[in-house]
């Protein structure tokens, strides 16, 4: 692009920073790839250390490959994805037909389906309809407006993805927020509505396969890899108390550390009336997408096991189009390509490690060697989940993690379901950074948050998120049978 | 008769003075070519004058300020001189360019689309500052009210590129007044902008106001353009009210002082600039504004007011060369004291800065940074574009892939 070719809404931002500042961070990219290639050349060239085939050793190198770009995001997620899909042909870790044919995975239809549905509540307003039903319930004090802005994303991100979520609930509690005349980083309560609305997305983004897809991507890998499946129901079975426990731990939180320096919140219930008001009644487009979405949800749960959920939700949107509650055009805009892409390399990649047998291996040099606890292990995955989604993508911790847990579960006996929890779910609760989920980034984008406090509180409630994960694991799984 | 003199001292003198035609100088080409001219665009002649030491300097002839002056031009044989009853000093007076007669495409007289002063060719591409329409008003305007039609950017390429045929194009100044947007009249200087890097190798400054946010400033030097300017005219704050009252209300003193502090960052050293209308306010706020400016990073430009006769302030303050030439030691000592560099506005004739200060007495030019940087033009354009390249980014740079 061309200076002049520059536009407002594009973010251009002048970095005024010290100019070798500047040039370091430049170079960084450049550093990283050159870093990425040195490393990826250097495991190849390698002498193939004993319980490693040669095939495991490459299929290891296209994963430290990967790994340093999605950590670094030195190229598009989406694009280190597709680098890997190449290599492992290419380096006869997997034969070309097999290693396509794993793009179509059933996870990465699932996932494009629950981005056309999503797309529908959004473009039709149906979402933001139902944000301020429920937003409207609330009210009447600002503890009740608190919860209101916690509790409605997070009932809203089991159904759609949390990070379109927080983006449509943003403009109305900035909307709430101004109109209660709370000035950004000063006033206490503007800070907790922030909060409220980013840890509301993120929590209730791990409730089901729709609010988070890494969900989504962590079964299609455990599908791959081992032919074992985790039920829409059975997710939200085994998931559901850890969200309840977290929200209401974000509640008494969000009271505790930001107590309300305002006494009415008389005129924000006003303005969601207005609103409410201003949207009219629901129309009859958007009530069908709201039934459409109903019976999709309710097929997942009692017929996800008999059809694939893929093929219920592909149905949905073939719905949708026949009652032309949705156009192609809109789908460009609404849905997030880059995923589907993303999606499709690393379960191949996942694959390829686990055939290859590289997974295994790295289990067993690695963790085998420090403890033979089962809880340990399970503990450390979900900690290193953690602090790792707090620096990069959801989604790229996902891919990251899945084929090591995978190769790790194998080696200590332990239930591969049980691994997919202990990634996934940990690495949709991060809370410490603006880049740790889209909701933070969002929440953070108005100005309202202080980064210190959303550091010192999000770090704590890292912790306790970690600590209710590992105690749901020994108190509440037992009882679903799923002993660890 | 004495030919000693001071450029510097001589330059005050003319400006504030101004200078008779004496019959001589009256019937030469140069004049005779500049009064039709002045006469086509509906303007008061204007002549450039180089005094020795390369000092230009704009005199408004028509609007000669003391009507006793003493200085006179007159020429003898090829050569023009100013003079007066002690002293005679030859100068060089600047021919108005050649493309000045000629017609664009579109049949506009290019001397209306663009006006050389010095090294600068300056455009006006809007029609007139919407100040202008209501009582709004900056008191001491001397900008042409009738000259509103809009110039199309076909019409200022074609001045440029006439411009440029006789070297009188280095830099091209942007002129926007006032636009009731929030970006300050930068949207409709892009376009211009974006052709005119296209097809020519200069450099461009934008005068115009503050947007409203800075986002806007920072899409100014994205897009290209090299050095901008935010005019505040006067440092006092009553006096600003007074005699800027668009400025006042629409835009606020404030926001100036903001934004130029943030386009002193964003822009390299010494490309950002600021009026400040000398004769205006008292001269202790003067020297106060060029402190705060400079320390702020920002150049002053010390155009000296010259009242248009019957306008509101046609009696104002009097100056006279020996209550200005402090001012400007005081502005070179303060872009010294800052490291900053005035070369973007050496060429300005119609203004004292400070590369003419140490004619009375100020320490020497800054030479560091942009200067002798912009030096050599291929040199300091490649600079420029480094920097720029290096500094902006977008939300593709800095953003995750959103997954
Ligand atoms: S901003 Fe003031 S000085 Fe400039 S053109 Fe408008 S009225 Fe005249």
């Amino acid at each position: 692009m061309s200076p002049q070719d520059f536009k407002v809404g594009q973010g251009v931002t002048v970095d005024t920073r010290p100019i070798p500042l500047v040039l370091l961070t430049k170079s960084y990219r450049s550093i990283t790839l050159i870093a990425a290639v040195v490393i990826f050349l250097l495991i190849i060239n390698l002498p193939t250390p004993e319980g490693l085939t040669f095939t495991g050793q490459k299929a290891l190198a296209t994963f430290a490959l990967c790994l340093v770009l999605w950590i670094t995001r030195a190229l598009p997620l989406a694009v280190t994805s597709l680098l890997a899909l190449v290599l492992i042909p290419m380096l006869g870790i997997l034969d070309s037909t097999e290693a396509f044919s794993l793009f179509g995975n059933q996870a990465v239809f699932f996932i494009l389906g629950a981005f056309i549905l999503a797309a529908a509540m959004m473009k039709s307003g149906l979402s933001s309809h139902m944000a301020l039903i429920f937003l409207r319930r609330f009210g009447g004090s600002p503890g009740r407006l608190l919860a209101g802005v916690l509790l409605v994303p997070a009932f809203l991100s089991f159904l759609m993805p949390e990070h379109a979520v927080a983006a449509m609930m943003f403009p109305i509690v900035l909307e709430v927020a101004h109109g209660l005349d709370l000035k950004p980083q000063k006033t206490i309560y503007g800070q907790a509505l922030f909060h409220s609305l980013a840890w509301g997305a993120a929590i209730g983004g791990v409730a089901t396969y729709l609010g988070g897809a890494r969900n989504a991507l962590a079964v299609g890998i455990l599908k791959q890899s081992t032919g074992e499946f985790i039920g829409f129901f059975e997710w939200m079975i085994a998931v559901l108390p850890t969200v309840l426990v977290m929200l209401g731990v974000a509640y008494l939180a969000l009271r505790r550390f930001f107590p309300s320096d305002v006494v009415s919140v008389e005129k924000a219930v006003k303005l969601i009336e207005e609103k409410n008001k201003s949207l009219g009644k629901m129309n009859a487009e958007q009530r069908l997408i709201g039934i459409i979405m109903v019976f999709t949800v309710i097929a997942w749960i009692f017929l996800g096991s008999r059809f694939e959920l893929a093929s219920i939700a592909i149905v949905a949107v073939v719905a949708l189009f026949v009652f032309q509650l949705i156009k192609w055009k809109d789908l460009e805009e609404y849905v997030n390509w880059g995923i589907i892409l993303m999606y499709g390399g690393a379960i191949a990649l996942g694959f390829a490690l686990e055939k290859s047998g590289a997974s295994s291996w790295i289990a067993e040099t690695t963790v085998t060697k420090w403890t033979d606890s089962p809880f340990l292990i399970v503990a450390l995955i979900a900690l290193v989940s953690l602090l790792l989604t707090e620096g990069m993508s959801n989604a790229a911790v996902v891919a990251m993690l899945m084929p090591v847990g995978l190769g790790i579960a194998r080696q200590y006996g332990i239930d591969f379901k049980i691994m997919v929890f202990a990634i996934s779910v940990p690495a949709g609760l991060g809370f410490a950074f603006p880049i740790a989920s889209p909701p933070n980034a969002i929440a953070y984008s108005s100005g309202f948050i202080k980064p210190r406090k959303m550091f010192t509180i999000g770090i704590m409630m890292d912790f306790v998120a970690l600590l209710v994960f590992l105690l749901m694991t020994q108190i509440y799984w037992p009882l679903i049978n799923l002993d660890l | 008769m004495n030919t000693d003199h001071n450029s510097g001292e001589l330059k005050l003198e003319l400006i504030t003075k101004g200078v008779r035609l004496d019959r001589s100088a009256l019937s030469s080409k140069e004049i005779v070519r500049a009064l039709d001219i002045a006469n086509q665009v509906h303007n008061p002649l204007e002549l450039d004058l180089i005094l020795p030491g390369k000092v230009l300097v704009n005199i408004a002839i028509q609007e000669c300020l003391d009507k006793e002056t003493n200085y006179r031009l007159i020429k003898e044989a090829e050569d023009f001189f100013v003079v007066n009853k002690d002293l005679k000093v030859k100068v060089y007076l600047e021919p108005p360019p050649k493309f000045y007669d000629q017609l664009t495409t579109s049949g506009k007289i290019m001397a209306k689309v663009g006006r050389k002063y010095g090294d600068y060719l300056l455009v006006t591409p809007t029609g007139a500052c919407e100040f202008l329409s209501g009582d709004m008003a900056c008191k001491y305007c001397d900008v042409d009210a009738k000259n509103t039609d809009d110039k199309s950017v076909q019409d200022v390429l074609e001045t440029i590129e006439a411009a440029s045929a006789e070297g009188a194009a280095e830099f091209v100044c942007i002129n926007v007044g006032y636009i009731s947007s929030d970006d300050g009249g930068i949207s409709m200087v892009l376009p211009f902008v974006k052709e005119i890097k296209k097809n020519f190798d200069v450099l461009i400054c934008v005068q115009a106001q503050p947007p409203k946010t800075d986002e806007w400033i920072d899409l100014t030097y994205a897009s290209g353009i090299d050095s901008l300017a935010y005019n505040l005219e006067v440092y006092d704050e009553e006096i600003f009210n007074k005699i800027a009252p668009g400025k006042m209300s629409l835009v606020g003193r404030d926001r100036y002082f903001q934004a130029l502090a943030r386009a002193a960052k964003v822009f390299p050293s010494g490309a950002i600039v600021s009026n400040l209308i000398v004769g205006l306010e008292p001269v202790e706020s003067t020297f106060k504004g060029i402190d705060i400016l400079t320390a702020m990073g920002v150049v002053p430009t010390l155009p000296i007011f010259r009242p248009v006769p019957g306008s509101d302030l046609e009696s104002h303050i009097d100056l006279t060369p020996e209550s200005l030439s402090p001012i400007y030691v005081h502005l070179q000592n303060a872009l010294k004291r800052n490291r900053l560099s005035s070369s973007w506005i050496s060429h300005f004739n119609v203004v004292v800065n400070a590369i003419d200060a140490h004619y009375f007495g100020g320490e020497a030019p800054v030479k560091r940074q942009w200067p002798t940087v912009l030096k050599s033009k291929k040199r300091s354009k490649l600079a420029l574009n480094l920097r720029r390249r290096l500094r902006v980014r977008t939300a593709e740079d800095n953003e995750s892939t959103g997954l």
